[in-house]
């Protein structure tokens, strides 16, 4: 549900991303089926790449475990989202496996970073957009 | 003996939700734009397009600036 809800609000700044040369990529947890599956059901606007052995995420530090993903506070976040039209589908990919955003490069440049401390606690997009457009 | 119980019960329940409520906000400083510089920690690392192939992730920001999203899953 969350992963769709982070699609939908990218949607909405990818426009003034491509106008400042910014790409979109997303990486996800699953397969490469699982991950054609959901590009083609939520439209998401940009590359995808798959890390099944979370190497990835565990280089980036990301979080993970039960409680992140199906805490209170998780609760809580998901009932909101639930309040904006989107719905849990079936999991494909690490469930306990958090997300993060990172704006970067070119080269070594490391603009922006944001670890979702729990599920749904996703970075600020007005941060994001700012980082990644600045000059 | 019912009430001992059930007040054991409770209080276990309770600390249960505030433990679980610390670490699910973990804190909450995770957020940071100050510009740095990535070190190392990718420079091995390779992740796989939707055709199954492999390529450095690092190529992913070499050559240009990217918004980099970690899905959590696919549901």
């Amino acid at each position: 549900m969350f992963a769709r809800q982070q699609v939908a609000d990218l949607t909405e700044i990818v426009a003034e991303l491509d106008e400042a040369g910014v790409a979109l990529a997303a990486i996800g947890s699953g397969t490469p089926e699982q991950a054609r599956e959901f590009m083609a059901k939520f439209k998401f606007p940009g590359e995808m790449y798959v890390d099944p052995s979370l190497s990835v995420y565990k280089a980036f530090g990301l979080e993970r475990g039960f409680w992140k993903t199906l805490g209170p506070a998780s609760v809580g976040r998901g009932l909101k989202a639930m309040t904006r039209g989107f719905r849990q589908g079936g999991s494909a990919g690490d469930l306990w496996q958090q997300g993060g955003l990172f704006v970067l490069g070119p080269g070594q440049q490391l603009l922006f970073q944001h670890r979702n401390p729990a599920a749904g606690k996703q970075a600020d997009l007005n941060a994001v957009l700012a980082a990644a457009t600045a000059p | 003996m019912k009430i001992s119980i059930i007040i054991s019960v409770s209080v276990l329940l309770m600390w249960m939700v505030l433990l679980t409520g610390c670490i699910a906000n973990g804190g909450g400083a995770m957020q940071d734009n100050a510009t740095e510089v990535l070190g190392p920690m990718t420079a091995d690392l390779t992740v796989n397009n939707l055709d199954n192939e492999a390529l450095a992730v690092a190529s992913l920001w070499e050559e240009r600036r990217v918004v980099l999203v970690f899905l959590r899953h696919y549901g």
